[in-house]
Formats: structure tokens, sequence, C-alpha cells
């Protein structure tokens, strides 16, 4: 078995983790497994020390993004523009330094619940007299599968999008052209068949866990397309 | 806060065996304002003035005094005094930006201004005492609810500047006295069997996971997609089983190695009431196993357990240097607690009958 992140080495390291009862499995190879693994510790020793497996699972996370923006050169920073907090510093410190990051860092958010929290939604307390934050819904990327910089090109779509930049549905084209113009190239239609091509992946390898989470993806562009054209 | 009011933690009648206090800190952000890591400083001036304007309200509606004062402008004694009885957090002492502290005449409840949130609600009872807490913290909530905005979000909940708080922003922790558990060396088996209930179990007044005085906090992991209520009875149930195990392993320990426990417990007794130096990890270690003692029935102490768990709270740093009303190095500190403790160590209740083993 090759290993989920760089798909080139074999996947020695098979990392586990329960939630609620829910099973996640990540293959890794050794030198990934490492560069995971020995980045936030060395972080963690010279901060406050490692208090408990929260902080080492979280920093697992972080390593991750910050592993898969290294080898991409034309990743660009996602910042919040209410209050300044930066990508790498909220990956570093995981807080959010204003309501607005809680979009702004959206699939980040979620898939750190994911892992963290097992739960996605708020089932408490709820105030008599608030102000409503309303968080776009947003679907976690599988650790191994997804990629950071899919997360940072559906913000700046979700962000602005503009339908006048039609640009053909082929995934390799996108890819390509992507970082020059850094995200605004995709549109909601050619973000759907790239999903619909991956779906159709999927389904060839019988992997109907990611199936299921792209049928989803796919539902949720077109319902929004709907609304657009309303 | 200079008088010395009676305080939480003097509640005899509350005392338990193994669980010493119970606590539930509510975060919560107002609407319009950045959290305070990326808070102006004109901002965060603006909130603590916002929460002491409720001060007095707050005091009437609950019938009792609230004090509130500038926690950036307390004294690093005054901020230690605080730590060590629980009331705030050893990362709002740090804080150099306008920090606020609103607090009950017992010091049960806070509302920690401009820590990591902008409101922290902290309640806190002795003994094993949660959902008094919790009702406590959520009828404060309820009433900065009604004078001002927070932000919510109907999807994450209470939005937080940490993400591990999220949800319903509330953390629910019992802290333990768990002699028993770390003599019979069970600690770490706990800590790992424990994580699988979305609870950790943290050592404290010691380094890393170690506790120095057998003390342990408990504390819930996840604050999203379970209910407050959900979040408690997890808790709750979780610590009836620790007690359960800590009774069963405090008898085994008794029955095994009960000549060299009870000495144990005698020489700390002996070195408490005469020593005249003593660190403060020396002084907790001591003052746990007479506790040990006292809540085991081998020794008997004036005023019970509940004695000895206000002295391991007063004979820390700020809370001596403020009995004693002045600065001191650490040396001159363990002199001064060995004194405070002579002094202060609760008298012995000879036994009636004789002891039968």
């Amino acid at each position: 078995m090759l290993c989920d992140v760089c798909q080139t080495r074999q996947a020695k390291i098979f990392y586990t983790e329960i939630v609620n009862g829910q099973k996640k499995e990540q293959h890794l190879c050794e030198q990934c497994a490492s560069e995971y693994t020995a980045v936030p510790l060395n972080e963690l020793l010279g901060g406050q020390g490692l208090s408990s497996v929260g902080s080492i699972l979280s920093g697992i996370l972080s390593s991750y993004a910050k592993g898969k923006s290294l080898k991409n050169d034309n990743h660009k920073e996602t910042v919040c523009p209410e209050c300044g907090t930066t990508e790498s510093e909220f990956l570093k410190t995981e807080r959010a330094g204003c309501p607005f990051c809680y979009n702004v860092f959206g699939d980040m958010i979620a898939k750190n619940f994911k892992a963290m929290q097992g739960g996605m939604t708020h089932t408490g307390k709820e105030p008599s007299f608030a102000k409503l934050i309303e968080i776009k819904d947003v679907i976690p990327i599988k650790p191994g599968r997804g990629d950071i910089d899919d997360i940072n090109r559906k913000i700046t779509l979700d962000a602005d999008l503009d339908p006048s930049d039609e640009v053909s549905g082929d995934k390799e084209n996108s890819k390509k052209s992507a970082p020059k113009k850094t995200g605004r190239l995709q549109t909601r239609s050619a973000k759907i068949s790239e999903l619909k091509e991956k779906l159709k992946e999927a389904l060839k390898v019988e992997d109907y866990e990611l199936a299921a989470s792209l049928r989803d993806q796919i539902k949720a562009y077109e319902v929004k397309n709907e609304k657009k054209k309303k | 806060m200079k008088k010395r009011k009676n305080k939480w933690y003097y509640d005899s009648k509350a005392y338990h065996e193994v669980v010493l206090s119970g606590s539930v800190t509510l975060a919560r952000n107002l609407a319009d304002f950045d959290f305070p890591a990326k808070m102006s400083e004109e901002d965060a001036a603006e909130v603590v003035n916002r929460l002491r304007g409720i001060t007095m309200d707050l005091g009437a509606r609950e019938g009792r005094d609230y004090y509130s004062c500038r926690v950036d402008k307390l004294s690093n004694t005054e901020k230690d005094c605080l730590i060590e009885s629980h009331t705030i957090t050893p990362s709002l002492k740090r804080k150099k930006d306008p920090a606020g502290l609103i607090i009950s005449d017992d010091e049960s409840i806070s509302i920690m201004v401009n820590e990591d949130d902008h409101i922290h609600i902290q309640a806190i009872r002795a003994g094993y005492n949660l959902r008094e807490a919790f009702k406590d913290a959520n009828r404060i909530d309820d009433y900065i609810d009604s004078v001002m905005p927070y932000c919510f979000s109907e999807k994450y909940g209470y939005l937080t500047s940490k993400l591990q708080d999220a949800g319903t922003g509330m953390h629910a922790s019992y802290l333990l006295s768990l002699p028993g558990i770390t003599m019979g060396g069970k600690v770490d088996a706990l800590q790992e069997e424990i994580s699988r209930f979305d609870v950790s179990l943290k050592g404290i007044y010691g380094d890393g996971s170690k506790s120095a005085g057998f003390i342990f906090q408990l504390k819930n992991r996840k604050t999203l997609g379970m209910s407050e209520n959900e979040i408690l009875e997890n808790l709750e149930q979780v610590t009836a089983q620790i007690v359960d195990i800590e009774k069963k392993l405090r008898k085994g320990l008794f029955k095994n190695v009960g000549t060299e426990i009870t000495d144990r417990i005698y020489r700390s007794y002996g070195v408490l009431k005469y020593a005249k130096n003593l660190p403060q990890k020396d002084a907790m270690v001591l003052l746990a196993q007479l506790k040990l003692g006292s809540d085991c029935g081998v020794i008997k102490v004036k005023g019970g357990g509940s004695v000895l768990h206000r002295l391991m709270i007063e004979m820390q740093p700020g809370n001596l240097q403020t009995i004693y009303k002045k600065n001191m190095g650490s040396a001159q500190r363990d002199e001064y607690r060995a004194k405070y403790l002579n002094e202060h160590l609760p008298e012995l209740i000879p036994d009636e009958d004789e002891p039968e083993e």
C-alpha cells in the first residue's frame, strides 16, 4: 500500500483514530509520518510543553497543512479581512481572531472539529438575545485525501464567485492555471464536473465513503447554482 | 479583596474525601468586537468597562456583594492568590492589555474579562457539587445575555477564540484527591482508560502530569455536539467510577501496607507541626498524606479534611504573602510556610477507644 500523503513510498505506519465510535485511518510512510510528528512536538516543547493529547493531535493537523503548503511554492496564505489573522497564525495557535474567522478558515475549522470534537453541530444552550453569525456549510476534507490548496480554492470560490469566469471542467487544466490567478478560475459548474469525475473514480475503486461525501458536495454546489440562476 | 471573608473552600459541610471541588466555566464573546487576542487596547478597555458596569446590578440580583477590578493593575501577589484558589487562570495573570475580574464575596463566582475570550464565567463549589456550580454559572450567563449581545452561530454555538471551546463554551471539571490511585501506581492506566470517555485527567501542583499532592483535575474535552447536560452527566459518571476505584484502592492500601502508611501519616503530622522550613512541594505531599489519614479514620484532626484542604490553598506563595502582608523570596517563604502550618495545623483528637488492629 502506498502512503496516503506522498503516494510514492510504501506505507508502513497505520494511524487510526476512533472518535465517537467512528474509525478513521491514515496510512503513512516513515518519512511522512516523521514529518507529522517531529514538527509539532519540537514546537510544543519549546512553547507550552506537552499539555495534553489534544495538543499533539491538533499539531498533526497543522503540520499536515504546513507540509502541504511547503510543497507548493505558489501557495498563497489566506488572511481574515476582519481581524488580520493569517492562515499560518491560525494553524499554529488554533485560535480564531474574530467571529469572521469561522468562515474564512471554515474548512480547516470543520476538519479540526471533526477530529477533535467529534460533533459538528451545537446542541446545547442558546442565548435569547444574540448576534447570529452565519457559518457557511463546508464539507470537511479527509486527512490524506484532501488538499490544502483545495481548501483555499474553495474559500475564494465561495467568497467572490464570478460567473463570467467560465472555464472548462478539465481537472488538469484548472490545476495548472490555478496558481496564477489564485483560485478565481473555477466556477461552480466546473467544480461540479470535477467532482463528478472524482466520484466516478471513487466508485471504480469502491471507496463508498469518499463517494458519499463527493455526492453531497455535488448536491451542495448544484443547489447553490440553482439559487444563483433564480 | 483585602478582607478574608468566608471563602467557598471553607465550606466543611460540602467536604468530600475524594472530590475536593467542582467548577464550571462558560466562555462567551460579545458581538461587535474582535476576540481579545486581536483587540485594540481601546476596545479591550471598553469591554472591561461594560462588564464592570453590571457589577452592582449583578450583586443586587444575586443578593450578595460582588467586586470588580482591573486584573492588569493588580500586584503579582494578589494575582497569585486568586490563581491558588483557582479563581483566575494563570493566562489572565500574564495579560498586559486591559483585563478585568468580577468576583462574588466568597470568590465562588468569578467573571474573567478578556482572558482568551471576552467573558469567562466561572462558578466553583467545594465537594461533589458540580450541578450547583453549573446552576450558578448558568444564572450569571442568562443575566449577561439579557443585557449585552453574545456572538453565536446556530451551527457552531457560542463562538470562541480557542477551537477547543466552541459550541457550549463549557468546561466542567472536578478536582480530585487520589492518593490511593497514585500510591497504587494506577494513574497512567487510568489516564489512558479515561481518554475514551472524552475527559482528561491531569495532575496539578506538579511538573507535567505528575501531581505533588495527589491532586488531579478531571475535565471534559469536547464542547461541540454535546449539550451542557450531557457533558455534566458524562463527567459525573466518570467521576463516580473514579471515586469507587479510589476508595477501593485506599482500603487495599491499608490492608496490605497499613503499618507503613500509618507511620507515614503520623510522620507527616509531626513534620508539619514542628518543621521550621517547608518548601511548597513537601508541604503539599505531607498535607495530602495527612488528609488521607483523616479521610480513612487513621488519624483524627479537628475540623477534618476540609481544614487540611484549606491549608493546602493557604500555604501557597500568594496566599502566604497576603496573610503575612509582605513580599518574600522563595527561601523566606519556606520559613513562613512552616511557621504558618506549625500554628494552624489542626489539633489531633485522641481516640476514645483504643484502636484494635
